[in-house]
């Protein structure tokens, strides 16, 4: 049976934050998927010339932040989205650059280093960038394929539909042998659409889909969706050029066209305009799906409908719609290596906003499994800006199980959230409140980024219980002196969290107690040995045993403490 | 490590605090790295630091002590300057700077009475210096009351859109630049995107000095002049500070 763990993914010690925490992104480390990256319109908690990254290193249980992203801009930067090499651990960014509204292409080697990444593109007149990562092996050497999908206003012709690639971006300084590839070949209405959306294949096919802008009249669009395809990892003079349509037999494949979209209508506190998404089957390069948003309605419509459609030819032939939703935004497609697809969308109900998962293993043909992940009323929290909770979410797969992020209201009540939750950041669910790292004054609510790890594989390996847990405060075996009992969060599951299978070669540190803890006292856990990871976490007696030690040596060393 | 004034560390620092050393070569968190010059602070009092984490009284953080300057031992008290370089279940801290603790003991125990922070007003001063020196750089300063606001062109149809209007501005004053009193057009964002929401939206009305930039190429056929931050707009009495009065 599947099972499901949402985290909020802001941590304790910001506990105090909000910001509104829209647009999210992820990316997992498929040699590790205790590796984790996540992003959002999350400003520098400090301010300062960069932004923030999500960083899990424990399969998403826990997140801290780090400053590593050029551009901090008022809220962060202007777009983000990550993606992480195949093997190597190297971590791809594309984001617009808070400061200065540039896209910027980014590396690291090290996605926990506190060193900024390295700038490897920089241009302007660029609109939302997708990352996808991958690494093929050439005569020994691991080269890592990135493609950053990019609507880029410098190309000719109105034609802006672009994907940057690069055949070997892991180790090449600025640009690192990114060229910027244009994949719309026909006629616009002088531009293509913001989303670019990009799948990549083991066996080097590469899909890039897009909204070809046919008309426009004001804000009044007629759009086409189209679907290009490469064979081999997007090289050569002439890449994308693999689809030609069987109609007008240029190349991209159209999926649907003459739909209708009403630039930035509201829904809700929220805008719309531009929802794509693809996946291809990681057992089978022809198998791939794309959905997207139109107003069915047309002109005198209301809708947001996502359509659901599938082929099985590569992206030449495709169904009719498989799965509509209407007044949804977000679609977000994944396929497991069991051949589940994973929709991810959240909807409007008129009321609330509800983000769902589905999952479906015969393309719908039967009713998809569904779990919903956060409902929260949709005029509260107050927007700050557009958007309200983004553009776009993300999931993604990794062998069985699926992973993804989405922002939404992050008011601690337990009936937001009937597939349970984690917070890390201070709550009372009792008042429905947040609180700040003092666990006294209260915070505003507002939008925060949410984790999920979708696994049908249980191996539990951590006593957490998800019974409703009482109140009563467990007592670290050392003292901490003036701080105040922690609210941790309700946990609401009626069944027992399982945790996700580790892969890591190397030891990692066991998660961290889901229980609400009251001060006093860190628990001790040992100190990484130099240059390489912390170990495993000491026992209550042994944590015992050293602070005693501590104590009576009046000093303690070589400690990693987990307060 | 070279000595620095207080007024340089609370420029240079990002938070401040003063406190009490729990432990030595030990991190808060599993995944930062720890060597000799790691440390574990007990936060006594937060001297300044972005509102997010005033309320770390209590707190222990990690601190990775400056490469050069004497280390830390268990039971020492210091006020430390430091730049946050990872925000997780607790704060780790990269040290820019040291004071002792007593010597922010009379700023502390005035901070405590009035319910602020101890630096906040160096800080403050930090943040107005800036800010002064942003407007020096500009193109102008200039006083005024906005006579009307109109939109400015046809905008690209993009999520980041800035949707330009411009600004007609019945100046009363010059205190910066070669400008004249009289109407000025200037150009904004009216966007409510993430990328323009923080810039100034003026109102009709509105008096204001305004701090006034070089408007880009691409723009500057409707307006010579662009607000392009947050804080050019500010009450009329910012022109004494940068010595523009009249």
């Amino acid at each position: 049976m599947a099972t499901i763990h949402v985290v909020n993914m802001i941590p304790r010690s910001l506990s105090g934050e909000h910001t509104q925490d829209s647009e999210p992104n992820i990316a997992v480390n498929p040699e590790n998927t205790n590796e984790i990256v996540g992003t959002a319109f999350t400003p520098s908690p400090t301010g300062g010339t960069f932004a923030p990254i999500f960083v899990s290193s424990d399969g998403g249980m826990t997140w801290s932040l780090r400053n590593v992203v050029p551009g901090n801009g008022t809220f962060g930067t202007g777009d983000i989205t990550v993606g992480f090499s195949t093997t190597g651990g190297f971590l791809y960014a594309g984001t617009l650059n808070g400061s200065t509204g540039n896209l910027n292409i980014l590396r690291t080697s090290s996605f926990t280093s506190t060193t900024p990444m390295t700038l490897l593109v920089n241009r302007a007149s660029e609109d939302q960038p997708w990352v996808v990562a991958g690494t093929v092996v050439v005569s020994g050497t691991a080269r890592d394929r990135v493609f950053v999908g990019n609507n880029n206003f410098n190309q000719p012709s109105g034609q802006t539909a672009t994907v940057d690639v690069s055949q070997n971006a892991r180790t090449a300084a600025a640009p690192a042998g990114f060229a910027a590839r244009r994949i719309e070949r026909r006629t616009t209405s002088g531009q293509d659409g913001p989303p670019i959306r990009i799948a990549l294949h083991t066996d080097g096919t590469v899909y890039a889909a897009y909204h070809r802008w046919v008309t426009a009249s004001g804000n009044d669009l007629t759009v086409d969706i189209v679907m290009t395809r490469d064979d081999n990892w997007g090289s050569g003079t002439s890449p994308f050029s693999a689809l030609v349509d069987s109609g007008d037999t240029l190349i991209g494949q159209r999926v649907a066209t003459g739909r209708f979209v009403r630039w930035n209508a509201n829904m809700g506190q929220e805008r719309l305009g531009g929802d794509l998404c693809v996946a291809v089957d990681p057992g089978n390069s022809a198998n791939v799906w794309v959905a997207w948003c139109d107003r069915v309605g047309g002109t005198t419509g209301t809708d947001w409908t996502i359509h659901v459609r599938h082929s099985a030819d590569r992206g030449q032939t495709w169904s009719a719609d498989v799965r509509t939703v209407t007044n949804a935004k977000n679609p977000s497609l994944a396929i497991n290596s069991a051949g589940v697809l994973a929709f991810l969308f959240q909807q409007f109900t008129g009321t609330r906003w509800v983000t769902q998962l589905e999952t479906t293993s015969n393309a719908f043909a039967s009713a998809a499994a569904v779990m919903v992940l956060h409902t929260a009323p949709s005029t509260m929290p107050a927007r700050q800006f557009f958007p309200y909770l983004g553009d776009y979410v993300r999931v993604v797969a990794v062998g069985r199980d699926f992973y993804g992020v989405f922002s939404g209201s992050n008011t601690p009540d337990a009936a937001n959230f009937p597939s349970s939750v984690v917070y890390q950041r201070n709550a009372d669910w009792v008042t429905r409140t947040l609180l700040d790292v003092d666990n006294t004054t209260v915070v505003d609510a507002s939008i925060d980024p949410f984790f999920f790890h979708w696994t049908d594989d249980p191996i539990v390996i951590g006593p957490i219980s998800r019974i409703p847990i009482g109140r009563t405060p467990v007592v670290s075996p050392t003292p901490i002196i003036g701080r105040t009992p922690i609210n941790r969060t309700p946990i609401i599951s009626p069944e027992p969290i399982v945790r996700t299978p580790i892969i890591s070669p190397e030891p990692i540190v066991p998660p961290i107690s889901r229980e609400p803890i009251v001060g006093p006292g860190p628990a001790v856990i040992p100190r990484a040995p130099r240059g390489g990871r912390a170990g495993r976490a000491l026992s209550a007696a042994e944590i015992d045993s050293v602070a005693k030690q501590a104590v009576k040596k009046g000093r303690t060393r070589g400690k990693n403490l987990d307060l | 490590m070279a000595k620095k004034s207080l007024t340089d560390l609370v420029r240079e620092s990002s938070l401040s605090f003063t406190g009490t050393v729990t432990h030595v070569e030990a991190a808060t968190m599993a995944d930062v790295p720890v060597d000799k010059r790691t440390v574990v602070v007990r936060v006594d009092a937060v001297l300044h630091g972005p509102p997010t984490l005033r309320n770390l009284v209590g707190s222990q953080v990690t601190v990775q002590l400056a490469p050069r300057g004497k280390t830390l031992a268990v039971g020492d008290t210091a006020a430390l300057f430091t730049e946050p370089t990872v925000f997780g279940d607790t704060l780790a801290v990269r040290e820019i700077g040291r004071m002792t603790a007593d010597s922010m003991a009379a700023r502390s125990m005035s901070a405590a009475a009035t319910g602020t922070m101890a630096l906040a007003d160096l800080a403050d001063q930090a943040a107005a210096d800036d800010l002064v020196a942003h407007a020096r750089a500009a193109a102008g300063v200039v006083v005024g009351r906005v006579a009307s606001l109109a939109k400015a062109d046809e905008s690209r149809i993009v999520e980041h859109d800035p949707d330009w209007w411009v600004a007609v501005i019945e100046v009363s004053h010059v205190a910066l630049g070669k400008l004249r009193r009289g109407d000025l057009k200037v150009l904004y964002a009216n966007s409510q995107d993430v990328r323009w929401r923080a810039h100034p939206k003026p109102r009709a009305g509105q008096e204001a000095a305004w701090i006034l930039h070089a408007a880009d190429a691409k723009i500057s056929r409707a307006a010579r002049f662009v607000l392009a931050d947050a804080s050019d707009v500010q009450p009329v009495q910012f022109i004494d500070a940068i010595g523009g009065g009249a």
